[in-house]
């Protein structure tokens, strides 16, 4: 189980989290969600590292996170960021045999090669497997960075060990509609076999589709925390993203469907909200970069 | 990663063309001795009686002459490109070269300070004790240290919060490079026109100097990069990732940049102790290795070596005999023959590298 509690992060003057706790259990889809700015990437930061914090601890599979040695963490837990090289001068076999570096020394041995061919087939990636990494497009390259990632904690039969955890920072975000769910559905299938998945995603309704729990943060702390049915109501996301919504219960599926009310969206409050977002994300990403 | 087979050929390429250069380069100059007679001489030397003629003068050329400074030479042109190498991978940035951290700017300061205040410091009795000491490494030894105190300055500008900012250096590297640059500057402006010869000859490089002595001393400083260098390069291809990724897959960043910080200033530190400024090898031989079999850092280090070697021995071969007798800096021949070889891979390669 990974358990964060109590977290809060300073930077500055500015206050990015304030005593925010999560726990994440072996076959659950975590998903902290919120508007830009809200503090998504730096917890997930905090909780994926080894960080220094002042307040607050999190503990992996019982343990402080800062007295797991950096291999030790490397093989029980992956991380997908949100900005990856688009330029790797390798093939794309390559890059998805990186994530098997904390297993070897020198030279992959055959499970290594095994288990980048199961990845390539999970993510149906086959007819990319030979092509240079720089060639391919946005959405291929983030694909093959999940299979890298998906390659360094990918469990096989008869593999003893204990939880391990899958890290994603917007997985989707560069995805067409198709693969979107493909991605998300092998997220899911890890869940089914015992991992731990916790993502920052922006789209409500794949949330609602997906995540067993979500974590809504606001401008640093806990908005809400629980399933995506108990988050999600009309009048805490016209509060977190000044948005009117209609919840709609799909008649197929059965699925909490979130649709934004255009008619009452301002013109100034889209521009006021824009550049109260950029000086957010702006100072976010000094954050992660100084952290 | 492994190497690929492309990269097995290049390397063993690399490997055969080295020894005929080592060859080559041991035979030629004021005083021909056949590859035949290299042999023989090398098994007179282990005991076995020679099976081709040679006379005394060649071998005591060969010994005493020629193979230290081939031998040097393989070792300074391995050290600078292999340096070079590792910086590249390390800063992620194809401009990066030894001398961008410093060392060769703290080692032209120290080394033309020597040159100028020789004939002061000399008077001093101080001086006359610690020369006597190390005799006639003087120079080398204050322009190793020099090139250590540089890099160590720079290193230490470019931490923040115990972390190494790789931006913060390449700043800091340069801020030296213009201090050190004035400063030499300065001095030179002082000096008499006998130091200003040997200022230019100096940063211009030979291996003039070479002798048994210097190649027992920088041999530690070369051969421990040369080892463990190359053990970190699953860990440079996993900081192409970015340096979040690769300590998100367990590698110690940190750890890994003060490692291949204190290397390379190991190696390229002595190699401009005891050769002077030869400038090009460590920028460009890197280059070449990955534009003719790619990014894996474990071939372009074992590559770059053995390429910056080739370059070096090639390059002195030149310079001893294209004006023989006299001879011509070695700094000038590796410019001279590696930018065309150079700008001729550049535009081969240019179609199949735009993605890169």
């Amino acid at each position: 189980m990974l358990q964060a509690t109590n977290i809060s992060y300073t930077i500055g003057s500015k206050t990015l989290l304030n005593h925010v706790s999560l726990q994440a259990r072996p076959g659950e889809l975590l998903v902290i969600a919120g508007p830009n700015g809200a503090g998504k990437s730096t917890l997930l930061k905090i909780v994926s590292d080894k960080v220094r914090l002042d307040i607050g601890c999190v503990t992996i599979n019982g343990k402080d996170v800062m007295h797991h040695s950096p291999k030790e963490l490397a093989k029980i837990r992956a991380v997908l960021s949100q900005s990856f090289s688009a330029n790797l001068p390798f093939q794309v076999e390559e890059v998805i045999m990186m994530g098997r570096y904390p297993h070897f020394e020198e030279c992959p041995n055959d499970i290594d090669h095994t288990i980048v061919q199961e990845i390539i087939h999970e993510l149906d990636i086959k007819h990319l497997a030979n092509r240079a990494y720089a060639t391919l497009s946005g959405g291929e390259q983030q694909r093959v960075q999940l299979g890298r990632v998906l390659a360094q904690i990918w469990r096989r039969e008869n593999d003893a060990e204990g939880t391990k955890y899958l890290f994603l920072d917007e997985p989707v975000s560069s995805l067409d509609l198709y693969h979107q769910q493909t991605v998300l559905q092998t997220a899911s299938r890890m869940t089914q076999s015992g991992y731990c998945v916790i993502a920052v995603l922006h789209d409500l309704n794949l949330i609602s589709q997906y995540a067993d729990n979500v974590l809504l943060i606001y401008q640093g702390h806990t908005e809400a925390y629980g399933s995506p049915a108990h988050v999600f109501t009309k009048e805490r996301i016209k509060n977190v993203y000044g948005l009117d919504v209609h919840l709609i219960k799909d008649t197929v599926t059965g699925q909490l469907l979130i649709v934004p009310d255009t008619t009452s969206i301002k013109t100034n409050q889209i521009i006021t909200n824009k550049s109260h977002d950029n000086c957010n994300s702006i100072l976010v990403n000094r954050t992660l970069e100084s952290i | 990663m492994k190497i690929s087979s492309t990269q097995r050929v290049i390397l063993i390429s690399l490997f055969l063309l080295l020894i005929l250069f080592v060859v080559l380069s041991a035979g030629n100059g004021a005083l021909y001795i056949s590859p035949s007679q290299i042999f023989s001489i090398v098994l007179h030397k282990a005991g076995i009686n020679e099976m081709v003629i040679f006379d005394e003068g060649q071998y005591n050329v060969f010994w005493v002459i020629r193979f230290p400074r081939v031998i040097l030479g393989l070792l300074i042109g391995a050290a600078l490109a292999l340096s070079g190498a590792a910086l590249q991978g390390l800063f992620r940035n194809p401009l990066a070269d030894p001398g961008l951290i410093g060392i060769s700017a703290g080692a032209s300061l120290s080394a033309v300070l020597m040159i100028v205040f020789l004939s002061t410091l000399s008077a001093t009795p101080y001086f006359k004790y610690v020369e006597g000491l190390i005799g006639y490494y003087t120079l080398n030894i204050v322009t190793f240290i020099g090139s250590c105190v540089t890099s160590l300055f720079v290193f230490r500008l470019s931490r923040s919060n115990g972390k190494t900012i790789v931006t913060n250096m390449l700043l800091a590297g340069i801020a030296i490079n213009a201090l050190c640059g004035a400063l030499t500057g300065l001095i030179t402006y002082y000096a008499t026109d006998a130091e200003l010869r040997n200022i230019t000859f100096w940063s211009l490089g030979s291996l003039g100097g070479a002798s048994w002595n210097t190649v027992l001393t920088i041999l530690p400083f070369v051969l421990i990069p040369m080892v463990m260098l190359p053990r970190l390069s699953k860990s440079l291809n996993a900081l192409s990732l970015g340096e979040r990724e690769a300590s998100n897959l367990g590698i110690s960043v940190d750890r890994l940049k003060i490692q291949i910080i204190v290397l390379s200033t190991m190696a390229v530190g002595s190699a401009v102790a005891v050769a002077g400024i030869i400038v090009f090898v460590g920028l460009v031989v890197p280059h070449v290795l990955r534009m003719m079999g790619g990014y894996n850092q474990r071939y372009i280090l074992i590559g770059s070596s053995m390429a910056g070697a080739l370059l070096l021995t090639g390059s002195d071969l030149l310079a001893r005999v294209l004006v023989a007798p006299a001879e011509l800096p070695i700094g000038i021949i590796t410019a001279l023959i590696g930018t065309p070889v150079f700008i001729w891979i550049l535009i081969k390669h240019k179609k199949e590298s735009q993605f890169i």
